[in-house]
C-alpha cells in the first residue's frame, strides 16, 4: 500500500506540473466563476436556473473530461520517454501496481476538482434562487421543476416493428398478386427501402396529431405510483408542419385527463362493493389554448388523474387554425413526471456519473499513455471517443430502422460485412454521451439508480474493464528498454 | 550454483545471452549482445568495459528486466530479473540520472524509499542519512532538477543505497563528479564490498575500474573479449618492479652497477614514483575545507550512512586506515622488457618468490577479521533492517 500511495501522490504532483492541466484548470476556474453570471437563460426564472445548472455542470464535466485524458496521457507516456520510468522499475514494484497508481492518481486529482467545481456550481445555483427577485409562484415552479428529481414514467408505445411487419407483408402479398411482375423486379435494395420507408410512415404517423376531434392522441402511462400526494407533471413538446425547431408558430389545442366516476350513484353501497366506473375526460380549459411550438412545456396534474390500476391517461386536440397536423417525437417523451427525491440527492447522482466518465475516460488514456507516445495517445483517445460518437449516431439509426431481422434478408454479402463489422466496433465503444446528465439534472429529472446502475455494468465493467486488462498486460509486456528516450 | 574456487555463491548467471534489436517489421536491425555467458559471484566488483555500442546498457538493461533476452536466460539471485522479489535487493545507479525533476532531494529519497514499503520513519532515517553521506544535506529541500550533473549523480547514488542492496549495478558512477566525489565513490564501493555486497561497474573510466574492481568483462560488439580478475589480465609477468624507501646514493649506484652487470645491456629505469593527480588535488581540498571555504556546490560526503554500516566497527574507517598503511612513499626501480638469462631468471625467480609471497599474504588480509564474524555481523544488520522493515509493513 506505501508503495501504490506513493505512485498515486507523483501523479498528482506530475499532473500539476502539466502545463495544459494549468491551462484547463484556468478555463474550469473561468467556466466556474464566470459562466454563471453571463447565463441569460430563455426569459423565464425557471429557464434562467435550468440554463445555469445545464450549462455550468456540463461545462465542468466537458473541461474535466479534457484534463483526465490530457494528463492520463501524459503521467505514462511521459514516465516513458523521459526513462524515469526506468528508476520506478528497478525498485519492487509491480507494473500492474504503477498503473493502477497512475491511473488512481489522475481520477483522485480530477475527483477533487469535480467535487470543488460541482460544489461551486451547487452553490451558485441555490445563491441565484435566493438571491434573484424571482416571484413567489416563480419560486415554487423552479422547486417543482428543476431543484427537484422527478421519477420519469414514459408512455405505452405501440410495436412499430409488428406494424412494419405487417404493412410490408401485406404489400408485398398485393404486389405479389396484383402486381407479381413488378414484384419479381423489386431489387434487395428497393425491399431495404421499401421496409425503411415505411418505418419513418409508421413513426410518423405514431406522433402525428391530425387537426380536429376526432385526430385526438392519447398517452397512456402505466404503473405510476397511486398513493402520493404530491402534484404530476406532464412534459411535452410538440412542432408544426415539420419536426424541426425553424418556422415553428402557436397553435391551439385543448389537453385533457382521463378521470374514472362511477356509473351509478354510490349512496348506500356497502364498502368493498365493486362499482361500475365509466371514464370521463376533463379538460384543462374549456377552449382551445395557445402554445408555442418548438420548445418545452409543463403541465401540472392532479395526484387523482392516476386510477386504481397506477394508469393515467392524457390527450391533446389539436385545433389549429390553419388546419396542420402537429408531431411529438417519440424522443421527447411526452413524459409524466412525479416528484421522487430532493435536488440534492439528484445532484450528487450526477456528479457521481461525472465521476464515473472521468474513472473510465482516465482508465482510457492510461492504457493509451502506457503503449503509444503522448501525441499518438491523445491521438487514439479522441479517435476512440469520435468513434463513440458516430457509434452513438449509428445506433439512433440503427433503431429507427427497428428490427434488423427484418432487414437482412435483402442485404448484399459486402452488407452484410459491414454490419458485423459496424456492429463489433459498437459493442467495443463506449458512447460518452451516455454519461452525460446535465441535460436530466437541469429538466429535474431524476437519475434513476437502475440507470446508473446499468451505466456503470454496461459501459465500465463490460466495456471499460476489459480495455484497462489489456492496457495492464501490454504494459506489464512492453520492453521498456527499446523505447528512445525524449 | 557456487563459484569453485572462493566458494561464494552466483548472485548473476548468463547463459547464453543475446540480444537482437529489430526495427517495425520485425526485421533484425542489430544484435546488440551476441551469446555470451557470465557469471557474477557474491562479494565481487565487476567492471564491465567496452566501447560505445558494445552491449554494456543493453546487458545492465536486461539485468534490471528493461530488456528482454532474444536468446539465452539470464537470473539475478536465482530468479528473473523482472520479478520484484529480486529487486528488492538491487539498487540501480543509470548512466544518467532519470529522477522527478520537481521532487527535492529529500522527496525523491523519500519516493524511492516507499517503493521498498519502508516506513515514513525508516524512509525519513534513512533519507537524512543518505543526504549526508553524498553531501547533499544543505540542499535538501532543493529540487533535484536545479541539481548540477554531480549533484544529481550523487543523489542518484542516494537512492540507488536506499534498501541497501545486495547488488549495486553502477552504469558510470563517477561521470560528471568532481575527484572528491569520485573517490567517495569508490571508497563506498570497496566498503560495500568488504561488506560482502556485489557491485557490478559499467564506465569508460578505466582508471576507476581499475581502482575498484575484482574482475573485468570486457565486451565488444556484444561478445566478451576478455575477462577475468585484475591480477590475471594486467600482471606483466615478463617484467618486475622494486619499491624501496629512498635509497642513499651510494646504495643507489652499487644497485645501478648490479643491475647493469646482470641485465647485460639490457634498458631499466630507477626515479622517484610520483604522487597521482588525485591525491594531490584531494590534500588541496581538505585543505580548504579545513580552512571552511563556503561552496554552494554538493560538499565532501559525510560518513557512510549508519544503516549501512557494521554495528562492531566501521569498516571504512579500517579501509581508509588501512589504504594509507599501503601506501608509503617509496622509490621505484622498474626494469624495462627484455631477454632473460640464467642469471636474470634467478633474480627473477627471487623477485617471484618474494611477489607470492606478498601476495599470499596480502590474501590473508581479510582474514584478519575472520570471514564467519563478518557474516555475522552482516547478518545481524540485515536482521535489523528486515526487522524495521517487517514491523513497518
Amino acid at each position: 500500500m506505501i508503495s501504490l500511495w506513493a505512485i498515486i501522490k507523483l501523479t498528482c504532483r506530475a499532473s500539476i506540473r502539466s502545463h495544459i492541466f494549468h491551462l484547463l484548470l484556468f478555463v474550469l476556474l473561468l467556466a466556474i466563476l464566470i459562466l454563471p453570471n453571463t447565463v441569460l437563460g430563455d426569459g423565464t426564472a425557471s429557464g434562467f436556473i435550468q440554463v445555469s445548472l445545464k450549462y455550468c455542470l456540463g461545462v465542468v464535466g466537458f473541461i474535466l473530461s479534457l484534463s483526465t485524458i490530457w494528463v492520463g496521457c501524459f503521467v505514462l507516456s511521459n514516465d516513458l520517454e523521459s526513462y524515469q520510468i526506468h528508476m520506478v522499475f528497478t525498485k519492487p514494484i509491480s507494473r500492474m501496481k504503477v498503473w493502477i497508481g497512475k491511473w488512481l492518481g489522475v481520477v483522485l486529482i480530477h475527483g477533487i476538482l469535480l467535487l470543488v467545481s460541482s460544489g461551486i456550481v451547487y452553490g451558485f445555483i441555490l445563491l441565484q434562487f435566493s438571491w434573484k427577485n424571482f416571484t413567489k409562484e416563480e419560486k415554487t415552479r423552479i422547486e417543482n421543476e428543476v431543484l427537484v428529481g422527478r421519477k420519469v414514467y414514459l408512455p405505452d408505445l405501440p410495436d412499430i416493428d409488428a406494424k412494419v411487419k405487417a404493412e410490408f407483408q401485406k404489400r408485398v402479398a398485393y404486389l405479389k398478386t396484383v402486381q407479381a411482375e413488378n414484384f419479381q423486379n423489386l431489387t434487395n435494395t428497393e425491399k431495404r427501402t421499401m421496409l425503411g420507408d415505411l418505418r419513418k410512415q409508421i413513426v410518423a404517423l405514431h406522433g402525428e396529431v391530425k387537426p380536429g376531434p376526432s385526430g385526438s392522441r392519447y398517452w397512456n402511462f402505466k404503473g405510476l405510483n397511486k398513493n402520493i400526494k404530491t402534484p404530476l407533471y406532464f412534459r411535452y413538446r410538440m412542432y408544426v408542419g415539420k419536426i424541426s425547431s425553424k418556422d415553428q408558430r402557436e397553435v391551439d389545442g385543448i389537453w385533457s385527463v382521463r378521470f374514472l366516476v362511477p356509473e351509478e350513484d354510490v349512496k348506500g353501497r356497502k364498502p368493498g362493493e365493486e362499482i361500475a366506473t365509466k371514464e370521463i375526460f376533463v379538460p384543462k380549459s374549456q377552449y382551445p389554448e395557445k402554445q408555442m411550438c418548438g420548445v418545452f412545456h409543463e403541465i401540472a396534474l392532479m395526484p387523482a388523474v392516476i386510477d386504481k390500476d397506477g394508469t393515467a391517461t392524457i390527450v391533446f386536440t389539436n385545433f389549429d387554425r390553419e388546419n396542420k397536423p402537429v408531431y411529438f417525437q417519440a424522443a421527447d417523451g411526452p413524459k409524466l413526471l412525479m416528484n421522487a427525491g430532493p435536488f440534492w440527492e439528484n445532484y450528487l447522482r450526477a456528479v457521481f456519473m461525472i465521476l464515473l466518465k472521468l474513472l473510465f475516460l482516465a482508465g482510457l488514456a492510461c492504457t493509451a499513455g502506457g503503449l503509444l507516445s503522448m501525441p499518438m495517445a491523445v491521438f487514439v483517445v479522441f479517435s476512440y471517443l469520435l468513434v463513440g460518437i458516430c457509434a452513438s449516431y449509428i445506433i439512433n439509426i440503427e433503431s429507427e430502422f427497428g428490427d434488423v431481422h427484418e432487414l437482412v434478408q435483402y442485404e448484399a454479402w459486402h452488407e452484410t460485412a459491414a454490419r458485423i463489422v459496424s456492429r463489433s466496433i459498437l459493442w467495443g465503444i463506449i458512447p460518452m454521451q451516455k454519461f452525460e446528465v446535465s441535460d436530466i439534472v437541469a429538466n429535474g429529472e431524476l437519475i434513476e439508480l437502475s440507470f446508473m446502475g446499468r451505466t456503470v455494468f454496461d459501459f465500465f465493467i463490460l466495456r471499460g474493464v476489459p480495455i484497462f486488462i489489456i492496457g495492464v498486460l501490454l504494459y506489464r509486456r512492453r520492453e521498456l528498454g527499446l523505447i528512445i528516450r525524449k | 550454483m557456487q563459484n569453485p574456487i572462493s566458494g561464494k555463491e552466483s548472485v548473476i548467471k548468463a547463459v547464453g545471452l543475446s540480444k537482437e534489436f529489430r526495427d517495425f517489421w520485425n526485421r533484425p536491425k542489430a544484435k546488440a549482445v551476441n551469446d555470451i555467458d557470465f557469471e557474477v559471484y557474491e562479494g565481487e566488483v565487476l567492471g564491465l568495459l567496452g566501447p560505445n555500442g558494445s552491449g554494456k546498457s543493453t546487458t545492465i538493461k536486461m539485468l534490471l528486466g528493461l530488456l528482454y533476452p532474444t536468446a539465452g536466460s539470464i537470473t539475478v539471485f536465482g530468479e528473473s530479473p523482472r520479478s520484484v522479489r529480486t529487486k528488492m535487493r538491487i539498487g540501480y545507479l543509470p548512466e544518467e540520472s532519470y529522477l522527478y525533476k520537481y521532487l527535492t532531494a529529500m522527496e525523491t529519497l523519500d519516493f524511492f524509499g516507499a517503493l521498498f514499503n519502508l516506513s515514513a520513519l525508516e524512509r525519513r532515517s534513512r533519507s537524512e542519512q543518505l543526504l549526508e553521506m553524498v553531501g547533499l544535506s544543505h540542499v535538501r529541500n532543493r529540487p533535484v532538477g536545479e541539481f548540477s550533473k554531480g549533484m544529481a549523480r550523487r543523489i542518484g547514488l542516494a537512492q540507488a543505497m536506499i534498501n541497501d542492496p545486495d547488488l549495486l549495478i553502477l552504469d558510470e558512477p563517477t561521470s560528471g563528479l568532481d575527484p572528491i566525489g569520485c573517490k567517495e565513490i569508490k571508497d563506498l564501493i570497496t566498503f560495500l564490498q568488504k561488506r560482502g555486497k556485489t557491485v557490478i561497474v559499467s564506465s569508460h573510466l578505466l582508471g576507476d575500474v581499475e581502482d575498484i574492481c575484482n574482475r573485468v568483462l570486457i565486451l565488444y560488439g556484444g561478445i566478451i573479449r576478455a575477462s577475468g580478475t585484475l591480477d590475471e589480465l594486467l600482471t606483466v609477468s615478463s617484467s618486475s618492479r622494486i619499491t624501496t624507501p629512498l635509497l642513499e646514493p651510494g646504495i643507489t649506484e652499487r644497485l645501478v652497477k648490479i643491475l647493469r652487470d646482470s641485465l647485460k645491456g639490457e634498458q631499466f629505469v630507477i626515479d622517484h614514483p610520483r604522487r597521482s593527480l588525485e591525491d594531490f588535488f584531494l590534500d588541496v581540498v581538505n585543505k580548504a575545507r579545513s580552512e571552511s571555504v563556503k561552496t554552494y556546490g554538493a560538499e565532501g560526503g559525510g560518513e557512510i550512512a549508519g544503516y549501512l554500516k557494521e554495528e562492531s566497527r566501521d569498516v571504512l574507517k579500517d579501509l581508509m586506515s588501512g589504504q594509507k598503511e599501503k601506501e608509503p612513499e617509496m622509490p621505484r626501480i622498474e626494469k624495462a622488457e627484455g631477454k632473460e638469462d640464467d642469471g636474470a631468471a634467478k633474480s627473477r625467480e627471487t623477485i617471484d618468490k618474494l611477489v607470492t609471497h606478498a601476495t599470499e599474504e596480502k590474501k590473508q588480509m581479510p582474514e584478519l577479521k575472520p570471514p564467519e564474524n563478518r557474516e555475522e555481523v552482516n547478518k545481524k544488520l540485515s536482521h535489523l533492517v528486515s526487522k524495521k522493515d517487517g514491523k513497518d509493513r
